[in-house]
């Protein structure tokens, strides 16, 4: 028996956790495997102006916030839509994700970032760790270093300069990027090995000040910042702070295409303060015992709770399943894409002709209310004690719409609260 | 014209050519032995129902590499010979007959390097009965390679 | 581009017959130029089941046909070794009852068995082996997912064939020959002369805009599906029946045999394995599209996943990866059934419309290019006084002169032997050239494409080796993307490679890119299912939530 159940141990499921936790519930945290919040890149989707065409770089320096009421405004079943009424706690939501995770987050930016991609773009962000911040466009001098590992060309540092240079043209600003070489990896092995075994190496004894010695053999003093490959360590925090103090200048991170480095710092992170908070991890499995339940079969045993939030993601999370049809595994929650019923739907319905146009699939999820209650086929709470984080959420396609862990922080922070008091009022009852 | 001597000729070949054929051969073989004498010896074996369905859950893999991170395998074997546990799901198990240039990681892996592997998959790929399924397979294609070359008819 | 030269031949469509010509011309000495408007490989001979065959369904009407088949199968295997691989066909003999099978069921039974016998006796041309007949219970042996239905099965096997490397290496051939091979140009017109003859083409590179001028003695049109347009670019006619042929591509070999089912309009399709996938295949609708913008419908897939399903069941479990469809340039005869028109081709001299030196070859198969190269290179040379005979089925194309050793390469150059297998199925020979390159810059041992064990060297052959000009040729070279994740991981990382080694801008290697994506985008859109949402969710995150390419470039 537990106060609060939170099914799904990524963003949402983690902080819903952790918020239930703080507000005196007994909360358990049941994952069945990692998911998308592993895979993330580092950077922390608040919300980008959905109106600024694309490449407008400039006009995507807005705060957060803002961004966040643009999006609610023109898309109608956007969680921020569907909880617009609770936008002015966005905020609030980010700075208690980021105090529980002290160095590894930043606090909620006043105006989103520009970070340099793998893929030699800038992305605007919300909200990132703190080894990426460096890198923001905007704030880079005007002569950048781009750190190519000879010996390992999973990252290019030739095209991260090359479309630097392109952006920072669009920004207005003047900006050089020069590739500039390391050497530090040079065993035959190394070409070969990815980056969780790269970071790996860099958090032995000794390797980051060999890493900074060698690059200062190639570095001019014109260089006034560096970016890495995303493979600064693979514990903790990374170790950019460290190389800025060797290096003499601003060391950063670029963000991680999965696999990610960053985006398992941050599972890992979120995975220690649940520790922290007394907040235990089940790793299983969890089955409806019932229906019209709260009872789960979960680790061998069973487990009853008054409140059950549900943050088990979307595709990749397992939240939403797609066999010919679509189901949602636990509770068979009614899913919708957009405004319409989703389960049937010929997936050709769903997507649309080309790669980059609007794609209703990657938004089916389960609708909520403004209390992120799940609801049912008309329209109604399914049960006062079942609460949504995430992207098991409809109505939001984190990759199109720029927003997805800024909504699961947001979403499982209301959610955790709102379970906490739905049990703790029904504790009092007893 | 052309169809009826096509018809013909058929015809010809079911009343007298085949079933001559049949009279005259000197073949013992069961057709399944002649099959597998046929094709077996390239790779080309057949798989239980138990193994396809672990092959359907192969297919679960999207590649997304967390299973690298928790690989006990990759700090300990040689890295130009095992590049991680995805490769089971997403390369080495979609075609026997590459299964024998698999063997050098197939034989020195083992079920335990790969248990946080498959905790941490997503999708939940099968990681440890996948790489028996792929150590059975493999003895199985050595073993039909190796068999007696009279058995194996000249082409 | 050289404007004043004179050719002996211009051959207009990199499809395998044209890079097939190419190549048996420039053998012949003749001076040849093969134009092709996107990359080779990119109508009906990429779009194919990918098999030599030996003509089996000709037996009946045409064992002349079969025979020659078997024979030229036997040669492309000659040549190409490395390429073929072995798929050997279930044909399941069914019957409502199997306790109490009906005397049509037991015909149909021996019929086949007696169809398959007639085809062993031109097996051994191509290394075939002889047919077998199993009982029900051997074939359930065999292959436990049949559905329950049968009385015995029946056996054979065909060869199957990379398509597109079969093509690359023609024309890589023919470059070594001394022909000239012009990818992403297209053909705007003709060069004509007083009479009307036709004196050239006049050509413009899709990539960097030029035009051009070609001139040559004699020019030929083996454009395919566009061969109608090419021709009335000329003002000349050719009609041709154009059949839509969809396929299925499933991420892994679900078993090492193929299987014929018979679908809902009794037409015969099938699955069976092609490399490291399985290919179910195939549907046969007349086209009256722009064969540029080919889709695949739901009924398309619909119709193949139920036809599969009614021999092999639990075909509902696999993972689709893509479809894809081409267009067969079948000979043009209004009333027949579409699938009963000839395969077989016919050559067409425009000299009678005016056109004189401009010839059309239209329709075959994949099997028989060599053998259609030869008859139309053999009209050539005769028209040009050129007494050379064909020696295309003598001498091995490149790589095919023998197949490397892959346990030793990879230990000799420490690459994992897996990627040297793939390496050495799709460059034979010239495997070892490859290593070479790994070894000489030790970053190229890196994978590129983990699912299909493509490395940063083999990547950079290609792009240095086989004719490739955009980021999407890749896949054709070294199946860049063509496994499970589509690309998920291997497209950012090559993008990046090409431009490097193209001198690109970010920009340009972002269009290419792009243009990489959204082929692997329309190939999953028709039959996104499974897992594969979960991976196009992870793709998409890659591209879209962290390489903001979307935010970057207005889509067009």
């Amino acid at each position: 028996m537990t106060d609060v159940l939170v099914i799904g141990g990524g963003m949402a499921g983690a902080i819903a956790a952790l918020c239930a936790k703080s507000t005196g519930a007994e909360v358990i945290l049941a994952r069945r495997a990692l998911g998308a919040t592993a895979l993330s890149s580092g950077a922390i989707d608040v919300a980008t102006d959905p109106s600024a065409p694309a490449g407008a770089l400039k006009s995507q320096l807005v705060p957060p916030e803002l961004a966040a009421r643009e999006v609610a405004r023109t898309r109608p079943n956007h969680p921020y839509a569907v909880l617009v009424d609770k936008l002015d706690r966005l905020k609030e939501s980010l700075s208690f994700a980021a105090q529980n995770l002290p160095e590894l987050l930043t606090p909620p930016l006043d105006r989103n970032a520009l970070l340099p991609t793998p893929l030699g773009t800038v992305k605007p962000t919300g909200m990132a760790q703190s080894s990426h911040l460096g890198g923001d466009l905007v704030s880079l001098p005007e002569s950048v270093g781009v750190v190519q590992l000879s010996i390992n060309p999973a990252y290019d540092a030739r095209m991260i300069a090359s479309g630097l240079e392109a952006a920072a043209a669009l920004l207005g600003r003047r900006l050089t990027a020069q590739v500039v070489e390391s050497r530090y990896f040079r065993e035959v092995e190394d070409a070969l090995r990815g980056p969780y075994e790269l970071a790996e190496r860099l958090d032995r004894p000794g390797a980051v000040e060999e890493l900074a010695s060698d690059l200062k053999r190639r570095l001019t003093d014109s260089v006034g910042a560096l970016l890495f490959p995303p493979i600064l360590g693979r514990r903790g925090t990374s170790l950019a702070t460290q190389l800025s103090g060797l290096l003499g200048r601003p060391c950063a991170e670029i963000l991680s295409s999965p696999p990610s480095v960053p985006g398992l710092r941050l599972q890992e992170a979120l995975d220690a303060a649940l520790i922290r908070a007394g907040v235990p991890i089940v790793e299983s499995e969890v089955a409806l015992l019932a229906p019209d339940s709260r009872s789960f079969a979960i680790q061998g045993g069973s487990i009853e709770a008054t409140a059950v939030v549900l943050a088990t993601g979307k595709f990749i999370g397992g939240g939403v399943i797609r066999h010919e049809r679509f189901k949602e595994p636990i509770f068979d929650l009614p899913l919708f894409a957009g405004g319409t019923r989703a389960e049937d739907q010929y997936i050709g319905d769903l997507l649309a002709d080309t790669f980059q146009g609007e794609h209703q699939v990657f938004r089916v999820g389960v609708r909520i209310d403004s209390s992120l209650h799940p609801l049912d086929l008309r329209g109604q709470p399914m049960d006062p004690q079942l609460f949504a984080a995430g992207s098991v959420i409809s109505g939001y396609d984190p990759a199109a719409d720029k927003t997805g862990l800024g909504v699961a922080i947001f979403t499982g922070y209301l959610a955790g609260e709102a379970a906490s008091r739905v049990s703790l009022a029904g504790s009092r009852r007893r | 014209m052309q169809k009826l001597k096509g018809d013909l000729y058929l015809a010809y070949r079911a009343l007298f050519a085949q079933p001559l054929r049949k009279l005259f051969s000197t073949d013992e073989r069961s057709g399944k032995q002649r099959f597998l004498d046929n094709y077996a010896p390239e790779g080309l074996v057949p798989i239980s129902a138990a193994d396809r369905q672990l092959l359907y859950q192969a297919s679960r893999c999207i590649h997304c590499g967390l299973c690298e991170a928790f690989d006990g395998a990759l700090p300990v074997l040689p890295r130009t010979t095992y590049d991680g546990a995805s490769l089971l799901a997403i390369c080495y198990s979609r075609a026997t007959p590459d299964l024998p240039r698999a063997r050098a990681a197939l034989e020195r892996l083992s079920e335990d390097q790969l248990v946080r592997s498959e905790a941490v998959c997503p999708t939940r790929v099968p990681l440890r009965s996948l790489l028996g399924y792929l150590r059975r397979q493999l003895d199985e294609v050595v073993r039909q390679q190796r068999r007696p070359a009279d058995r194996v008819p000249r082409s | 581009m050289n404007d004043a030269a004179l050719f002996d031949l211009i051959i207009i469509g990199g499809g395998v017959n044209g890079t097939g010509i190419a190549r048996d011309a420039a053998m012949r000495g003749l001076k040849t130029l093969m134009l092709e408007k996107k990359d080779v490989a990119s109508g009906a001979s990429g779009a194919n089941s990918g098999m030599i065959h030996g003509g089996i369904r000709y037996l009946r009407y045409d064992r002349k046909v079969t025979e020659l088949s078997c024979i030229d199968s036997g040669y492309i295997r000659r040549i190409v070794p490395h390429l073929l691989f072995r798929i050997p066909f279930i044909a399941p003999l069914t019957a409502q009852d199997v306790a109490h099978p009906s005397f049509r069921e037991r015909f149909l039974a021996y019929g086949t068995e007696v169809y398959f016998g007639a085809y062993d006796l031109y097996q051994p041309y191509k290394g075939g082996r002889p047919s077998v007949h199993l009982s029900a219970d051997e074939v359930y042996d065999l292959e436990p997912g049949l559905r329950r239905n049968l009385i015995g099965a029946m056996t054979m096997d065909e060869w199957g064939i990379d398509p597109w490397r079969l093509c690359a290496l023609n024309a890589i051939s023919a470059q070594r020959h001394g022909a000239t091979v012009l990818t992403y140009t297209q053909v705007l017109g003709f060069l004509r002369g007083p009479q009307g003859e036709v004196e050239g083409v006049r050509v413009r590179d899709q990539r960097s805009q030029k035009h051009a001028e070609f001139r040559a003695k004699i020019v030929i049109n083996v454009a395919g599906a566009w061969a109608p347009k090419v021709a009335a670019l000329a003002g000349v006619s050719v009609r041709i029946r154009p059949g839509k042929g969809v396929h299925l591509t499933l991420d892994r070999r679900l078993s090492n045999y193929g299987i014929i089912a018979t679908a809902v309009d009794g037409r015969q399709i099938f699955v069976m394995p092609h490399e490291q996938t399985s290919t179910i295949g195939t549907t046969d609708t007349d086209f009256y599209g722009d064969p540029d913008d080919l889709r695949v419908t739901q009924d398309e897939v619909a119709y193949l996943m139920q036809g599969i399903e009614s021999a092999f069941p639990a075909i509902r479990e696999a993972r689709v990866l893509r479809a894809w469809a081409g267009i067969r340039t079948t000979l043009y005869e209004y009333g027949k059934l579409s699938d009963a028109l000839s395969r077989e081709h016919a050559i067409y001299d425009h000299e009678r419309e005016g056109a004189k030196n401009f010839l059309t070859l239209i329709g075959g198969k994949l099997a028989s290019y060599r053998i259609q190269s030869e008859e139309l290179t053999d009209l050539v040379c005769g028209r040009l006084g050129v007494s050379a005979s064909c020696r295309t089925h003598l001498e091995p194309l490149p790589g095919g002169e023998g197949f490397p050793n892959t346990a030793d390469l990879a230990r000799d150059y420490r690459l994992p032997e897996s990627t040297v297998g793939r390496m050495a199925y799709r460059h034979g020979a010239n495997a070892v050239k490859i290593c070479e390159l790994a070894d000489a810059r030790p970053e190229l041992r890196a994978p590129l494409c983990r699912c299909e064990q493509a490395s940063y060297a083999e990547a950079v052959y290609c792009l240095r080796e086989e004719n490739v000009r955009r980021l999407s040729d890749l896949r054709r070279r070294c199946r860049l993307g063509m496994g499970p994740c589509q690309g998920t991981r291997c497209a950012g990382p090559a993008a990046a490679l090409f431009a490097k080694e193209r001198g690109l801008s970010s920009t340009e290697a972002h269009r290419e890119l792009l243009d990489f994506i959204g082929g692997r985008y329309r190939g999953k859109r028709p039959v996104l299912d499974g897992e594969q949402v979960a991976e196009e969710e992870l793709s998409r995150g890659s591209y879209l939530t962290v390489g903001n390419l979307d935010g970057t470039y207005a889509s067009d």
